[in-house]
């Protein structure tokens, strides 16, 4: 503009110029003229130039598309977010990030390190005294003293007037449930860097300012799995427990926790905590394995329902005798195998439907991949390389392959909901993508099982009046030292929702649980450590979830649950593999 | 007359080109300024970004249902978790049809309830 105004003022001289001497003739008339006539022609290039230039902006900014209006001014405010937030699926603020003040040093300002040591201490007693000194006298012009300030914090330490601190601001990522989810939320580094869980997942997405995440897991259902499960711990002294809330009409997980957890407001304080246990630790998850074993025999149609087995005896396998826990040693009908826990039963049932079927349907459930859930932390399973006879019949009843608890409960959802199989989702809206692997019929007679279970057998802890439970426990020793430990025990249970029609799964796991009064001091099994938290679980979620309780007289009901009576006796099998 | 001829066409094309010239000034000034206003606006409208997304962490840090759980026990201990034999359908209440007038609008996703005065 300065040079525009320049070149006005010189024009206008010309012209003032040019008027005087026009006015002015005197000696040489015709020289005046050719004089006037050779500024004229200069003024008039200059005039038509620089207007020919300025018509030729104007019809280009007018006629043509460009971002001179849109573009943003330099001087325009940067935004400083440095994350999106994350919410629970009704809505709830579950991360977020806050505007906070870094503390950091000026040692070359520093004029009594000694006196400002003290000072500081008394504002953050945690600090380490040798480090802080060290930090106040390093020849530098900027060392860090605190990352994230309290407003409380900040105030002391303007109030020390000390010209060597100052203070950074900085965005700081918030968790206002701490430990509630830490597992799925994961955490974030100093630098706003995701490290694990949907942190990491979708850190380019929370951090490039897209939309923010929406998970499927309800804040409440967490709240109500985690305490439970807390409670029972506890109780039975136990080293840890998982739980898993999981719609079996598409695999959204509703609620997923792993205990112990961390605040990942500070997740350096539970660094040993970072295991997930839920969809990142495998076990030998036992007899709840039996729910798939019962309906991959089911399926096959090699066995019925109505089928009896010879569990009199244990079974020999190589130089190991398999025995059942609650040894019945009778004659057992599919339904009894089923309530008593029977792994003579399981395997010869399994037995009769063999090794190649079974294998196929595992890896139909997933069962053999590793976890497909869009977190990071995803467990491998661990089975067999070469897949025997004798593999075939410990897997019947969960030993000899361990999965996550993740991978067991999307499979047992695809038992229970009319046989399609959901990859679990933590993300809201995301569209479910089934594949059948068995038919209604086998879903229908397994679910008939589980709810057989939970009124006359081990689930029996389960039953919540009007919500029409089904489950399965399972009990099965970890292997220490190349050994089973006896006393080192994970105890599950597997129920599932109004099992006539079910919309959820809940599963408990309790790990090493110890004997105890609430276990009236005997094995603290699946059903006594499982059972009760699953029945308090679906007794508070039950109306938070919209399910209405139905009445287990109904005539409907009971011929929907009815176990048929056994049918004949098979004897392909005596006990000897 | 004062000017004739060419002096009066470079005047007159002097005067229009002073005049955008002055309009161009006077336009960019004129941007330039609400630009001002509009980062002034974008910044306040930043800031109340930021005291909204502090309000809403701490509403979720209060109602954690921890916290919440916590509270009613402690100043509703008569609250009791809702048992299956607590919820009733509408029809199970002897003359519900009368008391009660359950219609879905069209305009909203849930059963709208409406009492009778009767």
């Amino acid at each position: 503009m300065q040079l525009l105004g320049r070149l006005l003022n010189c024009i206008f001289k010309y012209i003032s110029k040019l008027i005087n001497k026009s006015i002015n003739f005197d000696n040489s008339y015709e020289k005046t003229l050719k004089a006037g006539k050779n500024r004229s022609l200069i003024i008039k290039g200059v005039i038509w130039t620089v207007y020919s230039i300025i018509s030729l902006k104007i019809v280009l900014i007018g006629g043509f598309p460009n971002d001179i209006y849109t573009k943003k001014p330099s001087y325009a405010p940067k935004k400083t977010i440095t994350r999106e937030s994350i919410y629970d699926r009704n809505g709830t603020l579950v991360a977020d990030f806050l505007n906070s003040d870094g503390l950091y040093v000026n040692p070359k300002m520093v004029k009594d390190a000694k006196l400002l040591q003290h000072q500081l201490l008394e504002i953050f007693p945690n600090m380490n005294p040798d480090k802080l000194y060290k930090k106040l006298t390093r020849k530098a012009r900027f060392v860090w003293l605190v990352r994230r300030l309290t407003p409380k914090q900040k105030y002391s330490v303007n109030a020390l007037g000390d010209i060597s601190l100052n203070f950074i601001k900085a965005k700081t990522r918030i968790y206002p449930h701490e430990n509630l989810m830490s597992h799925i939320l994961g955490y974030v580094n100093v630098d706003n860097v995701g490290v694990s869980g949907i942190e990491k997942k979708f850190d380019k997405k929370l951090s490039e300012l897209e939309k923010p995440v929406h998970l499927t897991i309800d804040a409440r259902i967490q709240y109500i799995l985690r305490s439970e499960i807390l409670k029972m711990m506890k109780l039975t002294s136990a080293i840890g427990g998982t739980g898993i809330v999981m719609d079996v009409t598409n695999g959204e997980v509703i609620a997923m926790t792993s205990l112990p957890d961390f605040d990942p407001n500070h997740p350096n304080k539970g660094r040993k905590n970072f295991l997930n246990k839920a969809t990142h630790a495998v076990y030998e998850l036992g007899s709840t394995f039996k729910i798939i074993n019962s309906a991959i025999a089911l399926e096959s149609k090699k066995v019925s329902i109505r089928d009896v087995y010879d569990a009199t005896k244990p079974i020999k396998i190589g130089k190991f005798v398999i025995n059942d826990y609650h040894a019945q040693k009778k004659i057992l009908s599919v339904p009894e195998i089923f309530i008593h826990s029977s792994n003579i039963g399981s395997i010869k049932m399994i037995m009769d439907v063999g090794t190649k079927i079974q294998k196929e349907k595992m890896q139909e459930l997933n069962l053999l991949e590793p976890l497909d859930i869009i977190l990071p932390e995803r467990a491998k399973t661990i089975y067999p390389k070469y897949w025997r006879k004798t593999e075939t019949a410990t897997i019947s009843y969960g030993h000899g392959i361990s999965v996550s608890p993740l991978h067991l409960v999307s499979a047992i959802g695809a038992v229970v909901n009319g046989g399609t199989y959901y990859k679990p989702l933590f993300i809201k809206d995301q569209i479910a993508e089934g594949r059948t692997v068995f038919s209604s019929k086998t879903s229908r007679q397994v679910r008939k099982l589980m709810r057989y279970n939970t009124t006359n057998g081990s689930g029996k802890l389960t039953n919540v009046q009007g919500y029409l439970v089904g489950s399965k426990t399972g009990t099965a020793e970890k292997p220490k030292n190349g050994k089973y430990d006896k006393k080192a025990l994970i105890s599950s249970l597997v129920a599932s929702f109004p099992i006539h029609n079910p919309k959820y799964i809940v599963y408990i796991l309790i790990d090493e649980p110890k004997p105890s009064p609430i276990t009236n001091n005997l094995r603290p099994t699946g059903g006594w450590v499982g059972a009760p938290v699953a029945a308090k679980v679906i007794e508070q979620i039950a109306p938070i979830l919209d399910i209405y309780p139905v009445d287990e007289n109904n005539p409907a009901i009971k011929r929907a649950m009815k176990i048929p009576p056994p049918k004949n006796t098979k004897t392909k099998i005596n006990g000897q593999i | 007359m004062f000017l004739s001829g060419k002096k009066l066409f470079i005047t007159v094309w002097i005067l229009i080109f002073s005049s955008i010239l002055f309009m161009i000034i006077y336009v960019s000034a004129q941007v330039r300024n609400l630009e001002k206003q509009i980062s002034y606006i974008e910044k306040k409208i930043e800031e109340e970004h930021d005291n909204i997304r502090e309000s809403e962490s701490e509403w979720a840090f209060l109602t954690r249902p921890e916290r919440i759980d916590a509270i009613s026990k402690k100043l509703l201990p008569e609250l009791k978790k809702i048992t299956a034999k607590k919820i009733v359908n509408l029809e199970t209440i002897p003359n519900s049809s009368k008391l009660v007038d359950i219609k879905t609008d069209s305009k909203e996703d849930y059963p709208v309830i409406r009492i009778s005065d009767e």
